[in-house]
């Protein structure tokens, strides 16, 4: 680990000043701690910003609002949130560990870095860490990469499970920064690799994630998450969906979809929900809507079974939502 | 002991040790005095070391020593092997010369007066290496293979392959 | 004396099968070697501290701190107070176990994949490794050696023992303090839930049905 100076805020001026001056923000430390030991990150100053007033979680009218400094593990138990969105516990708890859910933020979360090997082994060609040095899970152990929204630059899958949740419920997020504060869709927070694989995000310079608004709706309590992977916790997804169904008198009125592990980002679904409205939920129904996730996918030397794997995670997704009679 | 231990459900006479940390391990020792010493791993998986950038390392706080193949003792591999050593092939020999034969191999050891100090001082020591591509399909063109001379076989080089033939008749169920 | 030069005698080596590439091998620097275990050897060096300060007033956890690179850190280690100058690269799990002798704790992968670190900071389970001490003044620490209360094991302690929930030990501390938190957190109601939530700690050993059942019977008692 490189030295560095940390410096504590209590307000977040004074986080958006640092930030917008060179300092690095750090709330539960899980990915940056690690990744500044094996030197992938290498920031000089780091900003510790967990005074903020940042870790409410509240319901606002019929939408939860998650401060970005709240920890996974402190949302996932809140009984509104399990409650009235399930589907925000479940992705939760389905990620990491108990420990480390207990230390991280879900601003940390969404802002979390790739699990891709070379992007971790300071010798390999990567990209992202590396502009211009090539990418060498292309061509080498990539099972676990993406199969969406690659590029030739990047094949790396954003590992986050409840950002995966939020794009699914169409979640909005509000950030500050040294121009004031905006608010977006969290869908819009994650770049595509393209040809710029080190831009993770859409932040501006010197801006702090605030919180994540969920809105209520009738589909976000019957909503699951599914994640499947190679063991049954603590593992990375292989595919994960976030599905969730409105039935009314047993006809699909609404349809959400994310998925994922496949995704250099994650992926929402659109073709698929519009294939299931106004169809009665059934196996053969979702299969049939499901052909269309792999529009655009193109695997890897390693991760052809994604290809499989995919359609099937959400079949069983939207199986599990109950929408069957 | 005696036989009537034996078959009891005794607790471990590890256990409370284990279970309130005070069994200790390789690391757990901190003698007065003790260094530390954190191996640095070759990155590249075949060829050799060209160079060891040890100068600037040396200086780094609480650094005692960075040895590599340059400047490490030289240790007694005898010929004999006992037998846990491989029949075939030959044990590492560490920090004794300047080839790498696997991705990770130990190929420089810095030792400090605190653990930390060393970590950060492994972590800033540079190596360069002269890369060899190494063969790693055994069906592939390149690949010859390797015999190792039998005990009592006075015939050089690799006997004659025989295909085993194995006939699988299902194991009858006992009803 | 190189052993290669033995593979006249038959004694084959990896190095016999392999060429370099007949354009020359490729130069390669690297910008880091790896960092693995460590050995120990002998000789020289400083000792580890012990810095004992009694009654210090805690320093509220709020309070604005200006950038540095070294840092003042005042700590509660089971109810005794510690206070201690450190780079702010310092680890939490190195604080313990080198600055202040507490080795009961465990360092098995240090990137916090494995739990043997895990200890509780201010009543939560975290794994300490990745925990910069320096962000934690003023916090609550406690580990495995503080479980044990007047020569009395925590029923956790005893029920790892009574059934069997360990072989080598190295994990043992880490799961005992994470089943700790587990307990707390209410999430010990059944083996399922107990496999599942305290799925943060690895056993190499295999120990898992005793540590579930030592686990299960706890938190009956706790």
């Amino acid at each position: 680990m490189l030295p560095f100076t940390i410096e504590k805020v209590t307000s977040i001026e004074a986080a958006v000043a640092a930030a917008s001056s060179g300092g690095r923000l750090i709330a539960g430390g899980t990915t940056l701690v690690d990744l500044m030991r094996d030197e992938v990150e290498q920031p000089q100053q780091l900003v510790d910003i967990n005074a903020l007033p940042l870790s409410g979680i509240r319901v606002d009218r019929s939408d939860l609002v998650i401060g970005a400094l709240a920890r996974m593990a402190d949302i996932a138990a809140h009984s509104d949130v399990q409650r009235l969105y399930p589907l925000i516990s479940e992705s939760l708890i389905e990620g990491a560990s108990p420990q480390l859910r207990n230390m991280a933020s879900i601003g940390g979360n969404l802002l979390q870095r790739v699990r891709c090997p070379y992007f971790r082994m300071l010798d390999a060609s990567c990209n992202k860490r590396s502009p211009g040095s090539g990418c060498a899970a292309r061509d080498g152990l990539n099972a676990g990469h993406a199969i969406l929204g690659t590029s030739d630059h990047c094949v790396a899958t954003h590992p986050s499970d409840v950002a995966v949740a939020l794009v699914a419920l169409d979640a909005t997020m509000r950030v500050r920064g040294p121009k004031g504060e905006r608010t977006f869709p969290v869908e819009e927070l994650f770049r595509l690799p393209g040809d710029t694989p080190h831009l993770e995000h859409t932040l501006l310079p010197g801006e702090l994630i605030v919180e994540v608004r969920v809105p209520g709706g009738p589909d976000s309590r019957r909503a699951r998450y599914l994640k499947v992977r190679d063991r049954a916790s603590y593992e990375f997804a292989l595919v994960s969906a976030a599905a969730a169904l409105d039935v009314v008198d047993g006809v699909i009125r609404g349809a959400r979809l994310a998925v994922g592990g496949v995704g250099t980002r994650p992926w929402r679904m659109r073709a698929v929900e519009a294939a299931l409205i106004g169809k009665v939920p059934g196996r053969q129904v979702f299969e049939a809507a499901a052909r269309s996730a792999l529009e655009g996918a193109r695997p890897l030397s390693g991760n052809h079974y994604k290809l499989e794997l995919l359609p099937r995670t959400i079949v069983r997704a939207f199986e599990m939502t109950g929408g069957i009679a | 002991m005696t036989i009537s231990v034996i078959g009891q459900p005794l607790p471990r006479v590890d256990g409370r040790a284990k279970v309130t940390g005070s069994a200790r391990y390789a690391a757990d020792f901190n003698q007065p005095g003790q260094a530390y010493a954190v191996i640095v791993s070759a990155t590249i998986g075949l060829g050799r070391v060209t160079g060891v950038d040890s100068a600037a390392v040396e200086k780094m706080p609480g650094v005692l020593a960075v040895l590599s193949h340059l400047n490490a003792p030289r240790l007694a591999y005898r010929p004999h092997k006992s037998y846990i050593d491989p029949a075939t092939g030959e044990r590492l020999h560490v920090l004794q010369d300047d080839h790498v034969r696997f991705h990770g191999q130990p190929v420089a050891l810095v030792v400090a007066a605190t653990i930390a100090q060393a970590e950060r001082a492994a972590a800033a020591l540079r190596l360069t290496y002269k890369a060899e591509r190494p063969i790693i399909d055994s069906a592939g063109p390149e690949a010859r293979p390797m015999c190792p001379r039998l005990a009592n076989s006075r015939t050089p080089g690799c006997p004659p392959t025989r295909r085993a033939e194995v006939r699988i008749r299902p194991w009858p169920t006992r009803r | 004396m190189a052993y290669w030069a033995g593979s006249s005698e038959g004694i084959p080596t990896t190095m016999t099968n392999q060429e370099p590439f007949a354009a020359g091998a490729a130069e390669t620097e690297s910008t880091r070697g790896g960092v693995s275990r460590r050995s120990l050897l002998l000789t020289v060096g400083g000792a580890a501290s012990m810095a004992v300060v009694p009654q210090v007033t805690a320093q509220p956890a709020s309070e604005s701190k200006p950038a540095a690179s070294t840092a003042r850190v005042r700590l509660n280690v089971n109810g005794t107070r510690q206070e201690l100058d450190l780079d702010t690269r310092q680890s939490l799990l190195d604080l313990l176990r080198e600055d202040l002798g507490l080795t009961g704790t465990k360092k098995g992968c240090n990137q916090g994949a494995c739990g043997a670190c895990t200890i509780l900071l201010n009543g939560r389970r975290v794994v300490s490794c990745l925990t910069l001490a320096a962000m934690h003044d003023g916090a609550i620490v406690e580990t495995i050696e503080g479980l044990e209360k007047n020569g009395e094991l925590h029923p956790l302690q005893s029920a790892f023992v009574e059934h069997d929930g360990l072989q080598c030990g190295f994990c043992t501390p880490g799961q005992i303090m994470s089943a700790v938190g587990c307990i707390a957190e209410g999430h010990a109601g059944s083996p399922e839930d107990i496999r599942f939530w305290m799925s943060g700690n690895i056993c190499r050993c295999g120990a898992y049905p005793g540590i579930v059942a030592a686990v299960a019977d706890a938190a009956k008692r706790v």
